[in-house]
């Protein structure tokens, strides 16, 4: 039977405001382990926020989620911040790394955060080798080009070995070209270490590479086709 | 001055308001930015009003001064504007006949603008109140024909005038006697006075104000009948004191004064019956002087709060350059869509006209409320002599100072606005839209070659301008440019780190070197802008080693933040935004630095003092406990048998030196005339004092041999070092082994030369033989007692018995540790209370770090979403942002201390080792200041970090 690594149930998500926004629609959505899944749709119909909230980066607002089988909603915004440093990766599409760190500072973050100082700067170096990227170890961000950054944020992501990588618009910023490397290594990451992979992308192109891909509609899970059925 | 402000301001608003009419948009964006964060624009004001506020407090300091001093000298000279008398060696009124007095009187009649003339009796006595055994060895009592006086004001009690009467035998006396010798009408009060030696009853008719005629001089006073007085004094058929009026009352009286005076001079030359007479006093003279001299309290307002003005105007730079910076991608995209650079200066100028404008109004009613607080704490200063000043009841500013306050807050901070607008609207479009930081300056930017040659040029024209010019600031500052000149220039071969991290070297080389290294610098003047200059090239200096060396701090404190679970994490992101963002956190850091580092030096003279309090009073006892004086004209023949004969034990006295001391005329070499003390001493004073000397002729090899040089020859003297700061002032700066010469009561002059310089300022004067004083000036009476007293007697009690023993000689006993000890603490008190002043500048630092911090959070707020989203918890933000203000605050204090300590070594190694006191480095004093600046800091800090750690990072996210 395939273990389930991300799960959720009825997943509302409503932001308050001057007008409040019905954002996620009651979701429900199962990622087995190891698999890598594309989310699309149009403009704000909730990729980012489906994501966010899978995560747990934001709260829900109603429904359920599991991660690796833990309740979200039972987990302490402590709890929550420990299992992504323990447990995920993100990539972001603006990279958002931290300017003032160089490369191989930025990569050992989250190896620092879960307590594992010790070879934390080889293991960063070594994350940076992963992704090609051994010539710029000592690189601020603004010294490199934008899919230099990217790559160091995938370097980030799996510097800790996680389970699950978030990639909310990894290309969106890139040339064709350079979006195709970064597919490349994040596909090949999926295969090599088993990482679950929840790419959100507009890119036809770029969700093609997933496994699956999940369109989504007005906070809605309007489709849901796996490569190949 | 104040139109020249007004005008330039007047000028700059009217610029600004037709150019905004040009430009419309602009000036709506502009005053739509103020609108923009309602809080920022409440901390963007606080931090720009400081600098008007210091100002403003400087000129209401000065105002309520002025307003004392007019109080004082008008409430002292009332209706009186000119008076003439004279005085014998001695001290003792001169006295002239009535009947030339008449005739004087006459002549000053005919004076412009005299309104009255009054020939009294003035002289001190000592007053006994045999009821409550209270007695006042010093007053000062006049002697008056209360019909003829009338002009010069009422009489009152309780506030109500009344007609005045005085039989023989009768006084008034004013309140303050009354209360200090706890007297009431109707009252027998036993006076002593040179006409009545043994003493006299008189009876207290009236208690009255120091009000109107009885308030000439101030209070404390007896006034006599002109009969009684004669009597009292030994005059009969004399008066000793003329008193002249003009006819515009008190305060008008100022503008004839000094006409009425030099009128009266040409009078005294005219007849020989009126040159024993001088014209001594003139009331607007009077004010002038004290005014003057009182300014230079004012003035240490404004060297002490330009530390804070300079803080302000770097937190003014500040606050300009993050607004540029937080508004750098809007600005990019504004010049992308067709914004000229002007136009971006003028958005901000606009915009900053309005910060001007209301940080200026505010500051300076907030200096208002800043010097009311000074005058407040004062209080418990002057309390320490006496407590009979209370300046806060002369609180006083003028409308006058508010608008230059204003105007000069106002421009200050808009020329520093200006400054920082310039700064900001030089961005690439491409780069401010993207937001990707500037590159640094190129290592060939011609236009920092420029200045940097520039700055050479400037600093080596100082050098050699200060060379010839007798002044240590311009050389040393000369030399500083010079050293940040060259370090600039070398940019070009060498690293940054290396050049910059060079200029600081240099500049902290070149400041701490001692004295005697460049003895050519030796003699040169140097005053308290030395002081600020220091504090502004040594901070320069530490703050550009730290800057560029930052890599060398992380790496020491990533070490030292260990292993824990994260720890290294949050020290590593926390260190590196700071030394990053170079300009912003180095501008802080140096707010921080200058303020501690001024007020870290007053606390290193202080604790040197402190230390060495018992030393100096040791030194300038000069082994006695106890000094004495008479009145001028009650001296003590033989003190020895008084003791013997009074309640006194003369067992409780070591040893009793008796000297003379009197006024003497000596002339300057420009022919100007002064009164300076001699005191004639004898060979037991010679024997047994202990006074050192800071210098003396190489023709003696010893102490002894000066003094006996001293008493040997009258033609030697020794006097008071004049290059001692706590010293007198010394007429022309009298040099060593320079004559000076003096003028005796027959107008013979007589020259004398200075072999030595004596180390104490306890007594001041030409110190002679009494042989010599005897034969030069008649100086023979023994009015001046150096007593020291057995282990086991209390000074204090002993002076206070020699006091009530003594009084009809008027006998005013000084315990030397005892006074020393209160004025030292008024000073320690004044130096807390500027200490204090400066200390508004880490409300600046404080404020400065509060905006930044608070910025900080709204620019790295995607930064702050990505880390909570890779794993920082909450509190590690806060630990971040905590650390992060810690690091800048904490850096600039240990550098300002650091610095501070240095420089208060420094200061002891040139002007105290020399005189053998202790080095002394006040540790509490310092670490309790480190810890409220840091404790205040955190009042600021803590809120931005609670914010930065409520940052959603799925929000922060998702609106990048």
């Amino acid at each position: 039977m395939t273990e389930i690594m991300i799960r959720s149930e009825r997943l509302h998500k409503y932001y308050e405001g001057e007008v409040r926004v019905h954002a996620l629609r009651g979701v429900d959505i199962s990622i087995a382990k190891g698999e890598m899944v594309a989310m699309m749709g149009p403009s704000g119909c909730g990729k980012t926020t489906l994501l966010n909230c899978l995560s747990g980066l934001d709260d829900i607002s109603n429904g359920k989620v599991w991660i690796g089988g833990k309740d979200l909603n039972s987990l302490s915004d402590n709890k929550k911040t420990e299992l992504r440093a323990l447990n995920m990766g993100f990539v972001f599409q603006f990279y958002n790394l931290l300017p003032v760190l160089t490369a191989v500072e930025n990569v050992e973050m989250p190896l620092l955060l879960a307590g594992k100082s010790k070879y934390a700067k080889e293991k960063a170096k070594k994350a940076l080798d992963m992704v090609g990227l051994s010539h710029r170890y000592d690189h601020r961000p603004s010294a490199l080009s934008g899919g230099e950054r990217q790559r160091v944020t995938i370097a980030r992501a799996i510097v800790n070995e996680p389970d699950i990588i978030w990639a909310d618009e990894p290309t969106g910023d890139l040339d064709t070209e350079t979006s195709d490397m970064i597919m490349d290594i994040l596909c090949k990451l999926n295969k090599k270490n088993g990482h679950t992979m929840v790419l959100v992308t507009h890119e036809d192109r770029v969700a093609e590479r997933a496994e699956r891909i999940i369109r989504m509609e007005s906070g809605l899970i309007k489709r849901n086709c796996t490569k190949g059925v | 001055m104040m139109g020249t402000m007004l005008l330039i301001i007047g000028i700059v608003v009217a610029v600004v308001a037709i150019d905004a009419m040009r430009h419309r948009v602009l000036f709506k964006m502009g005053f739509r930015n103020i609108f923009r964060r309602k809080t920022d624009t409440i901390i963007v004001i606080l931090g720009l009003l400081v600098a008007t506020a210091i100002i403003s407090s400087s000129f209401c300091v000065g105002d309520t001064m002025d307003n004392w001093i007019e109080s004082e000298i008008l409430g002292d000279w009332q209706e009186t504007d000119v008076t003439v008398y004279n005085t014998t060696v001695q001290g003792n009124y001169v006295p002239v006949n009535h009947s030339t007095y008449l005739q004087l009187k006459s002549d000053i009649m005919e004076v412009d603008n005299v309104g009255d003339v009054v020939g009294e009796v003035h002289g001190r006595v000592s007053v006994f109140n045999p009821d409550s055994l209270l007695s006042s060895s010093d007053t000062r009592t006049m002697g008056m024909d209360l019909h003829e006086s009338d002009k010069f004001g009422d009489f009152t009690t309780n506030g109500e005038p009344f007609e005045p009467y005085l039989d023989d035998g009768e006084i008034f006396i004013d309140t303050k006697l009354a209360d200090d010798l706890e007297v009431e009408e109707g009252h027998e009060l036993y006076i002593f006075s040179l006409g009545y030696p043994q003493g006299r009853f008189y009876t207290v008719r009236y208690i009255i104000d120091s009000h109107g005629r009885a308030a000439f001089n101030g209070p404390e006073k007896v006034i006599m009948n002109l009969n009684d007085s004669r009597m009292a004094f030994g005059i009969p058929g004399q008066v000793n004191y003329i008193r002249v009026t003009s006819v515009s009352g008190v305060e008008g009286g100022l503008r004839y004064s000094d006409q009425i005076f030099e009128d009266i001079e040409g009078i005294l030359e005219e007849e020989p019956e009126y040159r024993v007479l001088e014209a001594r006093g003139n009331k607007n003279e009077v004010m002038t002087g004290f005014k003057d001299m009182m300014s230079m309290f004012t003035d240490l307002f404004f060297v002490f709060g330009s530390f804070v003005i300079i803080a302000a105007i770097i937190l003014t730079i500040n606050i300009f350059v993050m607004l540029g910076e937080e508004r750098k991608s809007e600005m990019g995209m504004s010049r992308a869509i067709g914004m000229k650079r002007k136009h971006l200066r003028r958005l901000f100028s606009y915009e900053g006209i309005f910060y001007a404008g209301g940080a200026s109004l505010i500051g300076t009613f907030v200096g208002v409320g800043i010097a009311y607080i000074i005058f407040y704490l004062l209080e418990d200063i002057f309390a320490v002599f006496g407590g009979e000043i209370s300046l806060l009841s002369f609180f006083n500013f003028t409308s006058q100072s508010l608008i230059m306050a204003f105007s000069a807050g106002f421009l200050l901070t808009m020329v520093t606005i200006l400054f920082s607008v310039n700064r900001i609207s030089k961005l690439n479009i491409v780069r401010a839209i993207r937001e990707i930081p500037e590159p640094p300056v190129s290592r060939k930017s011609k236009k920092l070659v420029y200045l940097s040659v520039a700055g050479l040029f400037l600093g080596l024209v100082m050098t050699l301008a200060g060379m010839g010019s007798n002044q240590l600031w311009l050389p040393v500052t000369g030399v500083s440019l010079v050293i940040i000149g060259i370090g600039t220039i070398s940019r070009r071969w060498v690293s940054d780190r290396i050049a910059y991290t060079g200029v600081g070297i240099f500049l902290l080389v070149w400041w701490f070197l001692p004295p005697e290294v460049i003895p050519v610098f030796e003699d040169y003047s140097a005053g308290l802008e030395m002081f600020i200059l220091s504090g502004l090239f040594l901070v320069t200096a530490g703050i550009l080693i730290i800057m560029l060396n930052g890599t060398v701090i992380t790496g020491v404190l990533e070490k030292a933040s260990g292993s824990g679970k994260g720890s290294k994490a949050v020290v590593l992101s926390a260190i590196s935004h700071p030394l990053k963002e170079k300009f912003r956190t180095g501008m802080t850091m140096f707010i921080f630095a200058l303020i501690i580092f001024a007020i870290i030096v007053m606390s290193m003279i202080v604790g040197i003092f402190d230390t060495n309090i018992d030393r100096m009073i040791e030194e300038q006892s000069g082994g006695y406990q106890i000094l004495a004086l008479t009145a001028w004209d009650r001296p003590i023949d033989d003190i020895q048998q008084d003791i013997m004969q009074s309640d006194l034990n003369i067992n409780d006295f070591r040893k009793i030196d008796s000297a003379s001391i009197g006024m003497v005329t000596t002339i300057s070499e420009d022919g100007t005339r002064g009164m300076d003390s001699i005191i004639a001493v004898d060979r037991n004073f010679v024997n047994n004092n202990t006074f050192g000397f800071t210098e003396y002729l190489d023709d003696y090899d010893s102490v002894e041999e000066v003094w006996e040089a001293v008493m040997s020859d009258p033609t030697l003297m020794v006097t008071n070092d004049p290059g001692d700061d706590f010293g007198p002032p010394m007429p022309d700066a009298v040099q060593l082994n320079s004559t000076v010469t003096f003028v005796d009561g027959d107008g013979i002059t007589i020259e004398k030369r200075v072999i030595g310089f004596m180390d104490q300022f306890i007594v001041n004067g030409y110190f002679i033989s009494k042989e010599a004083a005897e034969t030069d000036f008649n100086i023979t009476a023994n009015n001046l007692f150096f007593m020291s007293v057995g282990d086991q007697v209390d000074p204090d009690q002993l002076g206070r018995d020699m006091e009530r023993e003594f009084i009809m000689y008027g006998f005013q006993p000084i315990v030397i540790d005892t006074v020393f000890r209160e004025v030292m603490s008024a000073q320690f008190m004044f130096f807390n209370l500027f200490s204090g002043y400066m200390g508004l500048g880490l409300v600046v630092g404080i404020a400065g770090l509060g905006i930044i911090s608070l910025r900080a959070v709204h620019e790295r707020r995607l930064e702050i979403g990505m880390m909570r989203a890779i794993g920082f918890k909450r509190r590690m933000i806060r630990y971040v942002f905590l650390i992060e203000n810690s690091f800048v605050t904490i850096t600039g204090i240990v550098l300002g201390s650091l610095l501070g300590i240095g420089v208060g070594w420094l200061l002891w190694y040139d002007g105290f080792e020399p005189m053998g006191w202790n080095f002394y480095i006040p540790w509490t004093s310092i670490i309790t200041i480190g810890i409220i600046a840091y404790l205040a800091m955190l009042l600021t800090a803590i809120p931005s970090a609670r914010k930065a750690s409520r940052v959603s990072p799925a929000e922060a996210l998702r609106f990048d």
